[in-house]
């Protein structure tokens, strides 16, 4: 049996997301009070090609999303709200990596390029796996334990998933601190707007996703 | 051996001699390089190629043609940008770099292009696209050729029509010392064009044969090539005796001019097609042209008035396609009224086909452009920063291929082996595709290793948990994979989901970046789960048959 920690503590563990979108939502406006708009971007490197796809992107893959986490968990009675939690995810993580860019670019002048967007497509990429294959878990946790409370579904998922996440996420940090450190200045935002995005993400599809099930 | 097992092996070893055959950094065979037939004929090649971003590329400085006297204003020079940057985008395999430098100079830096002069030309390329009255000849001969257009009215109304008779004047060079002046009225029409052979009669002893390169006096373009013998009334006064043959001087003759019908004003969008052909027994490529509503009718009172007539397509002047008038070459509409496309037979070269479609689709320059310098400019994140994040790439993969026999032992070691033949797969992908190797590639092969590696887990994870229950080896890892089914199923269709709609909008948006993320999470997410599913089910279950008693002695090798 595991303890209820994660379901006890849901509040505090739930209460971090609220808090790290804040605080991106406040760069977000003290970039746009500063200097005109939210997000400075590179209008030179970028080029309006990769802004416009992204922008395109990123709700069409949200929505895509959605619908096939409600169509994985369609057996589920909660499965709109499956869905939902991935969407919630996928949102969270944009939001706060968007703040993050947006605090860089006030403290140290980055603008937002196409290798910004193309980080931002990956971590939600990343966002979407992992938050299908936590709550997949769940799913299958509640289909071979009918006895047991949704709660111990969830705390039992948690604790499965959480170590073969952290040991691929490491994998993933190494590569992308050494690029943050050897790398040079000109690699340094795209290291670190994935490398936020990595830790962000994997938070959030562990405890976020799931705990959201149990509001 | 199960009969599954003997399928994952067929598979593994045909794809892993594949890979190591496509990776070999040789030259490949042509048969070979053949099979890709996915490739343009004529381009097909297994290499791999950079990007802008690490290998460098080609960077040109464009400066806007002062001598046309057209205002140069900032929106102008934008607008000329985006136009160039489409076509930079069109040639490039990464995102090119595209800036206004000053007042008159436009910067392109992209990733190396196979012909240089060839990436100027489009580059600088006006992008005047006109439809030409070409006259009523066969218009065969002018394709590929430059034609002096004017706009449709400026001529006489008989001219495109009527073909006077040219009046020739032919200068003849006597050998020795004669100089003789002879007034040719040919009995012929001759194209303007033609090469004719005339043969004198001279009142001296000597009997002259001159070619002649007629000089119509005309403004309408027939174009056929003719060999006409002409029987003049000249009168040659010989001041030598002269040799039994004498040639004449050839003289040029004036550019004929041909009358523009529609220009990129009336035309909405152009694309250059390809389709098989079962008349000519091969692939033709044509001009598909969309007309506005003002151009159809502008199209249709002219085609009534001038049947008959043949028509070109001309880009920056040059003859791109023709196709004849009939009485009835009316457009088409569809059921709201707007125009179908014309079509037009287009005969250009293989090599040219993709710069007169970037040209076309761009549009027409509001600015004109000359090319002041071309040159190799290394990568643009710099040589040095390439070299360090090759480096910081091999110390982070070191360290990742060392944490997985670290934590979960043997199983680990096969998640090693797994990645690698990951990394090779996704190479061999890289360079049969062919997919250029930019940030944005090794990012979605990134992101589907880490799929990779997260479906590795999920299963070893359960193969813990049936250890610890104490089941026997080979009964816990078929359960551990077909436990961890769903969950990789559900994992990879969501970023095979993912990268599609990346991939769309990329390519809808021309958004090179990232369209290659979308290609490269797809390839990765399909070598994933290939690697995982058949792969490594493949060494777990060779594995867990042949060292069953072995394991079992040893379980803190499968990380118990």
């Amino acid at each position: 049996m595991f303890d209820l920690h994660v379901i006890d503590k849901r509040r505090w563990y739930l209460l971090a997301s609220p808090i790290l979108v804040g605080l991106s939502i406040v760069a977000m406006i003290v970039s746009a009070i500063l200097s005109g708009i939210p997000l400075r971007l590179d209008p030179a490197a970028t080029g309006s090609e990769t802004i416009r796809a992204a922008g395109f992107a990123i709700p069409i893959a949200a929505a895509v999303a959605m619908a096939f986490v409600w169509w994985s968990f369609r057996a589920t009675p909660s499965a709109f709200r499956h869905s939902a939690c991935a969407i919630a995810v996928v949102a969270h993580n944009l939001l706060v990596l968007l703040g993050f860019q947006a605090l860089m670019g006030i403290l140290a002048g980055w603008q937002a390029d196409a290798l910004f967007f193309v980080a931002v497509m990956a971590v939600i990429g990343l966002s979407t796996q992992d938050a299908i294959a936590v709550l997949s878990r769940v799913q299958e946790n509640a289909a071979m334990r009918r006895k047991e409370s949704q709660e111990m579904a969830i705390t039992r998922s948690v604790y499965e998933t959480i170590v073969p996440t952290l040991v691929a996420r490491l994998c993933a940090l190494f590569v992308l601190i050494a690029i943050a450190v050897v790398g040079g200045s000109t690699v340094i935002p795209f290291a670190a707007t994935l490398l936020v995005g990595v830790i962000v993400e994997t938070y959030s599809a562990t405890f976020t996703a799931v705990l959201l099930l149990t509001i | 051996m199960t009969k599954a097992n003997i399928i994952r092996l067929i598979a593994t070893a045909l794809v892993l001699t594949i890979t190591i055959f496509v990776d070999l950094n040789v030259e490949h065979p042509a048969w070979a390089k053949d099979l890709a037939f996915w490739q343009p004929e004529g381009q097909r090649d297994i290499a791999l190629r950079y990007g802008a971003d690490l290998g460098g590329g080609i960077s040109a400085l464009l400066v806007t043609d002062a001598s046309t006297g057209k205002v140069i204003d900032p929106a102008s020079m934008e607008a000329t940008r985006a136009i160039v940057r489409s076509r930079a985008q069109d040639l490039a395999t990464s995102d090119p770099v595209v800036q206004i430098v000053d007042a008159r100079h436009i910067l392109v830096q992209m990733s190396t292009v196979q012909d240089a002069g060839m990436m100027s030309e489009t580059l600088s390329a006006e992008g005047l696209v006109e439809i030409v009255d070409v006259g009523t000849q066969d218009p065969s001969a002018l394709r590929g050729t430059t034609l002096e257009t004017v706009p449709a009215g400026s001529l006489p109304p008989e001219s495109p029509i009527s073909t006077p008779a040219p009046s020739l004047t032919a200068t003849v060079a006597a050998t020795p010392t004669t100089s003789l002046t002879a007034t040719l009225t040919p009995t012929a029409t001759p194209a303007p064009t033609a090469a004719a052979t005339a043969t004198l009669t001279a009142t001296t002893a000597a009997t002259p044969t001159v070619t002649v390169t007629p000089t119509p006096v005309v403004t309408a373009a027939p174009t056929t090539t003719a060999t006409t013998t002409i029987t003049p009334t000249a009168s040659l006064t010989p001041t030598a005796p002269s040799t039994p043959t004498e040639e004449m001087e050839p003289v040029t003759p004036p550019t004929p001019i041909y009358e523009t019908v529609l220009t990129n004003d009336e035309l909405e969008h152009i694309e250059l097609k390809q389709a098989y052909s079962s008349e000519q027994g091969s692939t033709i490529t044509y001009a598909e042209l969309r007309l506005t509503s003002q151009g159809a009718t502008i199209f249709d009172l002219y085609a009534m008035a001038r049947a008959g007539h043949y028509l070109c397509v001309t880009l920056d002047k040059q003859v791109v396609g023709c196709a004849g008038l009939q009485g009835s070459t009316l457009i088409q509409r569809d059921a709201k009224g707007n125009p179908l496309p014309l079509s037009f037979y287009a005969s250009i070269g293989k090599a040219e086909i993709a710069p007169f479609s970037s040209i076309f689709r761009s549009g027409r320059l509001p600015v004109p452009l000359k090319v002041e310098k071309v040159g190799p400019v290394g990568s643009t994140l710099g040589q040095a920063a390439v070299r360090r994040i090759g480096i910081a790439a091999v110390i982070g993969l070191a360290a990742a291929l060392a944490l997985l026999p670290a934590h979960y032992r043997f199983p680990g070691l096969l998640a090693d082996l797994a990645l690698v033949f990951f990394g090779f797969i996704g190479l061999a992908l890289c360079k049969i595709i062919p997919m250029p190797i930019t940030l944005p590639s090794i990012t979605g092969f990134a992101v589907a290793a880490l799929l990779a590696l997260q479906a590795h887990f999920t299963i070893f994870e359960r193969l813990r948990e049936g250890i610890r229950a104490n089941r026997s080896l080979p009964r816990t890892v078929k359960n551990s994979f077909s436990d961890a089914w769903r969950s990789i199923r559900d994992t990879h269709l969501a970023l095979l989901l993912f990268s599609f709609v990346v991939w769309v909008v990329g390519a809808a948006t021309a958004a090179i970046s990232i369209r290659w993320l979308g290609a490269a999470l797809a390839a990765g997410a399909l070598v994933s789960a290939f690697v995982t599913l058949v792969f490594t089910q493949l060494l777990m279950s060779l594995a867990s048959n042949v060292s069953q008693e072995w394991l079992d002695e040893r379980k803190w090798l499968l990380g118990i």
